[in-house]
């Protein structure tokens, strides 16, 4: 049986010997991960912005889902589509796959 | 299908800021299609931190590129692009692939940054792979923000000294 964990990517930002990225250096491109610590985690691709997302261990939040692409997408998309910007043949990636391969 | 391997064995990527040309050996590396209809995804990234003695938190980041690269694509001494299998056909126009642009050096779009890829060069590792090709992120033509995408160092760090590869298969 299809279950989405199918589709997820793996990360490993590895900090255990080394200074790290603490939260005060996190920035675009840098996510923080202490001295002394490891993140290992899995990752999804945002189906309307094409994003690769690390999914946080700790967020307990629910995730922005796309019921039209089945998929689910960023906080940001999320956001867009609550706003009623659907995803479309312009915007869903996997629409796109579909329609140029 | 034709799995390649892009290899960096040791680079300080230079801190570029969105939509500033690139100069000679300055990123990571440069993807550009190799016809207009070509598609590549990209099924992992690995950099590991070689820097010797300081702290050298690294913002790397993989993002299209607003501005395409013009002209034949080639590396810096220490980097390179190979087959992954000895017996993979040769494609009619493979990928072009470099740090260093002929003509014209691509910039870094400002909105399509695709994965962050940051490390503490100072014995840091970054690990990425996708699981399905539909979760990879993909280069598709030759067009603007499509075409083109780079691996390269953003600003507000302190770069240090890397090495790496990046796998992908054109389609």
């Amino acid at each position: 049986m299809f279950s989405k964990r199918e589709l997820e990517g793996y990360v490993l930002i590895d900090h255990r010997n080394s200074p790290g990225v603490s939260h005060e250096q996190a920035q675009r491109g840098l996510v923080a991960v202490p001295g002394g610590t490891m993140l290992e985690s899995p990752t999804f691709l945002c189906s309307r912005c094409q994003k690769t997302i690390i999914l946080n261990p700790d967020r307990s939040r629910s995730r922005g889902y796309c019921r039209k692409c089945d998929h689910d997408i960023c906080d940001g998309c999320s956001l867009m589509l609550k706003l009623n910007h659907e995803c479309s043949l312009d915007t869903c990636y996997h629409i796109k796959r579909i329609t140029y391969t | 299908m034709a799995r390649r391997i892009t290899i960096q064995k040791g680079i300080t990527p230079a801190a570029v800021a969105d939509t500033t040309a690139f100069t000679s050996g300055q990123a990571f590396a440069f993807w550009r299609g190799g016809s207009a209809t070509q598609y590549t995804r990209f099924w992992e990234i690995s950099l590991s931190g070689l820097a010797a003695s300081t702290s050298s938190p690294t913002p790397m980041v993989f993002a299209d590129d607003s501005t395409i690269s013009v002209g034949a694509l080639t590396f810096a001494a220490g980097g390179g692009d190979s087959y992954m299998d000895p017996f993979t056909a040769a494609l009619a126009a493979p990928l072009n692939v470099g740090n260093i642009a002929a003509t014209t050096f691509p910039q870094r779009d400002t909105a399509n940054h695709k994965m962050q890829c940051g490390l503490n060069a100072f014995g840091g590792v970054y690990f990425w792979r996708g699981n399905r090709a539909e979760e990879c992120p993909a280069l598709y033509g030759t067009a603007v923000s499509l075409g083109d995408m780079s691996l390269s160092s953003f600003t507000g760090g302190t770069p240090g000294l890397i090495s790496g590869h990046v796998i992908y298969e054109t389609s």
